[in-house]
């Protein structure tokens, strides 16, 4: 059955991410390089805009690749590939900011000791002047975000996904992630207004 | 106002938001070339080696249940043993009796396991550890055995008509698959009563009665290390010799160590030096140096012709290790209802726990008679005003941690620098 994919090749431009990572794991790269050019670039921008400084950004999201790569023997249809890659970079990221940090440990009821650590590290002065060269205002506002409220709104935007994959890709209830989302909306809208 | 909110963001969800059309021109970035080549590159080198054939699957599956069968089969062995060995066993105590006779009294281990292969020793041991929940399914297994040995037992007592001439041992019930064949007598559990079906069934004994067994057999770890005062002697037990040192350092005195004897009381070492008789007694019991204070999880007694040396023995560590400790007071301020405070110390100098509010962890160390704790990293969670003033209040005595004891009650009292304490149980 899974086979099937890859030896119908007219069926590549519609297959699933999933089929595609089926392919991939029969040994299949093209499966794989229409795979990473439907994500590239989303993932890319919410690695960015999730988790710092374009340096960092580059080295997580080439990790994020390489996991996914190496899952490829054991890749099972478990859920939407999609939940599966951000969650991967989501987790990453975190570990990211784990390592950097000594004098915070993981807290059991969540990582808002983390995502306090994150936020002062994105606000570094000279990454702020780079930031307001690069980006435009709305980015300068998605930015300003608290990191529940960004991460919410970048899942919506660059990776087009509901509330209750947000919600399970940041491990809480889909309620608090509609919240979250809400006030990251709301927010914007009225930053935006403000200007 | 929700209801405005709700609308506003089902607006969103559905795209029809002026926000999403503005963040559209923002979507131009993406990674640049040299991670794209990078990446795909080694997508494709992940597929290089050529796939398995299929046939190598079902072999190595194969090959797994054999080193797997393998390795159960010689827990399984090697779990049935303890119970042997235990002192209450019927059959083991019998085929002693049936080798006095004989003239070949051989230690009991290896009576208890005259059909194991080479020394089983401590790779099973470790293997044992690593396997606990299998352990615990063996020793469900196994506990229907003793449980009909207890049976047999009680039958042997009332049962004064002596019928058992030649007859086998009933191998399953003993939970181990080796044939164990004590020549003459033996017991045979023949048809059992419905008594017998009824413990058989109660699951509760099986841990214990391994854990007893396990007990009974309890090693020291050598090298073992005690010392005593007044006047000041220090003894050393390796695995190949025995250092006595006396008087405050002058006398010293070297054997070879003997066989240890394991009794219920606890180990014994009897020896003869330089024309002296010596015994060693090293009792499973707790012990406080009377100089330093210093708490040791044995007591140790060395008989000598001319006098006898009473000290403490062991890694005072030990005494700390293993389950979670629960702060019952914090310098005799009591504790807030309800909070929860606990320390953990880990083999690898590692401790850790619940500060009320927060969790804390870092590194600990035991010194002569210091006990001292290094720096404490904690998460940064807001609580309770109260709770926040405790749990400060305990991070930084623990942070002055000199020593630790114990109370009448068996409670644990970590000392700090300026006498405060704090009182932990488990």
């Amino acid at each position: 059955m899974l086979s099937s994919v890859s030896t119908l090749p007219f069926m590549k431009a519609e297959a699933s991410d999933e089929e595609l990572m089926l392919s991939y794991r029969e040994g299949d790269a093209k499966a794989f390089e229409a795979l990473y050019s439907r994500h590239k670039g989303a993932l890319y921008r919410f690695i960015l805009r999730r988790c710092g400084q374009p340096a960092v950004a580059e080295e997580l999201y080439q990790e994020v690749w390489m996991k996914l790569i190496r899952a490829r023997e054991g890749y099972t249809v478990k859920a939407r590939f999609t939940t599966w890659m951000y969650q991967v970079a989501r987790n990453h990221c975190i570990d990211y900011y784990r390592r950097q940090s000594v004098a915070v440990i993981n807290d059991q009821q969540g990582s808002l000791g983390i995502e306090a650590f994150e936020d002062q590290q994105s606000k570094q002065p000279d990454q702020q002047l780079e930031l307001q060269q690069q980006t435009t205002q709305l980015m300068q506002l998605v930015e300003a975000l608290p990191v529940e409220q960004r991460e919410a709104f970048l899942l919506r935007e660059e990776a087009g996904l509901g509330l209750n994959e947000i919600a399970e890709i940041t491990g809480v209830n889909p309620e608090t992630a509609k919240s979250r989302l809400r006030y990251a909306i709301n927010k914007l809208r009225a930053g935006l207004n403000q200007s | 106002m929700s209801n405005d909110n709700d609308k506003e963001l089902n607006d969103y969800l559905q795209g029809n938001s002026e926000l999403s059309q503005r963040y559209q021109p923002d979507k131009g970035s993406g990674p640049p070339a040299h991670l794209d080549k990078l990446i795909l590159d080694a997508a494709k080198n992940e597929i290089k080696p050529p796939h398995m054939p299929r046939w190598t699957v079902p072999l190595s599956i194969a090959a797994v249940m054999v080193i797997g069968v393998g390795i159960v089969f010689n827990i399984y062995r090697e779990q049935g043993q303890p119970l042997m060995t235990a002192p209450e066993s019927t059959v083991a105590t019998k085929a002693r009796d049936v080798l006095k006779e004989q003239g070949e009294m051989e230690n009991r281990q290896q009576i208890a396991r005259p059909s194991a292969p080479a020394e089983p020793g401590r790779g099973t041991s470790a293997i044992n550890r690593a396997l606990p929940s299998l352990n615990m399914e063996l020793a469900d297994q196994a506990a229907p055995g003793r449980k009909r040995m207890i049976w047999e037992k009680q039958e042997k007592k009332t049962q004064t008509d002596d019928s058992q001439d030649k007859q086998d041992t009933d191998v399953a019930m003993l939970g181990a698959t080796d044939t164990y064949n004590y020549d003459e007598k033996t017991v045979r559990s023949e048809k059992q009563p419905a008594m017998s079906a009824d413990l058989a069934l109660d699951p509760a004994l099986a841990p214990v009665s391994v854990a007893e067994a396990d007990q009974v057999t309890a090693d020291i770890e050598l090298p073992f290390k005690a010392m005593g005062n007044e006047p000041g002697w220090s003894l050393t037990i390796s695995e190949d010799q025995i250092e006595l040192v006396t008087s405050y350092g002058q006398e010293k005195l070297v054997t070879s160590t003997p066989e240890v004897i394991t009794t219920e009381a606890g180990s014994r070492y009897l020896l003869s030096a330089e024309g002296q008789a010596l015994e060693i007694t090293i009792r499973d019991s707790r012990c406080r140096d009377s100089m330093s204070g210093m708490p040791y999880p044995r007591t140790v007694k060395v008989i000598m012709s001319d006098k006898t040396l009473s000290g403490c023995g062991g890694q005072s560590v030990s005494l700390l290790l293993g389950d979670e400790w629960i702060v019952e007071d914090i310098g005799n301020k009591g504790i807030i209802d309800f909070s929860r405070v606990t320390i953990n110390f880990s083999e690898d100098g590692r401790i850790h726990g619940l500060a009320g509010c927060n969790q804390y962890s870092g590194s600990y160390q035991i010194s002569g008679e210091l006990l001292s704790v290094g720096l404490l990293i904690s998460t940064r969670r807001a609580c309770p005003e109260a709770l926040m003033n405790q749990e400060a209040f305990f991070l930084e005595l623990l942070q002055l941690a000199t020593g630790f004891d114990f109370d009448e009650h068996g409670a644990l009292i970590i000392k700090t620098k300026e006498g405060k304490t704090i009182l932990i149980r488990r």
